[in-house]
């Protein structure tokens, strides 16, 4: 079989970083996936978490539970009292009505190729702020961005 | 003796962690999952060898071809430097 290398999904550690994060301690992780591209990539990038003290916003990347054992990391779009909507940056369909009970906390800051990044960087608000105004035209993005590489590359 | 300062035993999730209390944050990211075929690579690797002594014992182990031993092993090394575990 083919030889792999894994970071350890979230859900495995996701009951440790609970406990962890309420006793106010942070945590980080790598991050599993490419539904946060791109912002953070597969094995290589790593997150930190903390433990929301204040209300969740839009903008703030999220730790949630899903579901029994399912924990999802990604961008809060709106919120709406006591729920809120989220979409991984590499993503085209918007998580609807998630509980913001269900959320177990929130990055604070991340590392990207090797270089760590505060939530509070200037440009990566920068970023976020345009990736979100720009979900409606993301699945363009995507379909275009290939082919534009393919150019490039010739 | 004494368990050294800075550490304390926290029981979570039901397992018995140690967790360092100085640093205020724990890091899980050099945890990281082999399958089968990953940790015989990562056997060979504990000693200095050549990406073609690497296909060589894989090829050896395994029962593959070696066009794609060649790409598997390629991708395994590039997500190994990803991890940064490599030198």
């Amino acid at each position: 079989m083919k030889p792999q290398v894994k970071a350890i999904p979230i859900t495995e550690l996701s009951p440790m970083v609970e406990s962890l994060v309420n006793e106010g301690i942070l945590v980080e992780f790598r991050v599993t996936g490419s539904s946060m591209r791109p912002m953070l990539s597969n094995i290589k990038d790593t997150v930190i978490l903390a433990k929301l003290t204040r209300p969740l916003k839009r903008g703030d990347i999220a730790f949630y539970k899903r579901s029994k054992d399912t924990y999802i990391l990604h961008r809060v779009i709106k919120v709406n009292g006591e729920v809120f909507d989220a979409i991984g940056d590499h993503q085209t369909e918007i998580e609807h009505n998630v509980p913001t009970k269900n959320v177990i906390a929130v990055a604070e800051s991340f590392t990207r190729n090797g270089k760590a990044y505060k939530t509070t960087n200037i440009g990566y608000k920068l970023y976020s702020v345009l990736w979100m105004l720009l979900i409606p035209l993301r699945g363009l993005i995507f379909k275009i961005s290939p082919i534009v590489r393919k150019i490039k590359i010739r | 003796m004494r368990i050294k300062d800075g550490f304390v035993l926290k029981e979570i999730a039901g397992v018995n962690v140690v967790v360092p209390i100085a640093s205020q944050m724990v890091s899980f990211k050099a945890i990281i999952s082999l399958n089968e075929s990953g940790a015989f690579l990562w056997k060979q690797l504990e000693s200095e060898k050549t990406e073609e002594e690497l296909l060589k014992a894989f090829l050896s182990e395994y029962d593959i071809d070696e066009a794609t031993a060649l790409t598997d092993i390629a991708e395994f090394l590039s997500n190994m430097k990803k991890a940064d575990l490599l030198v």
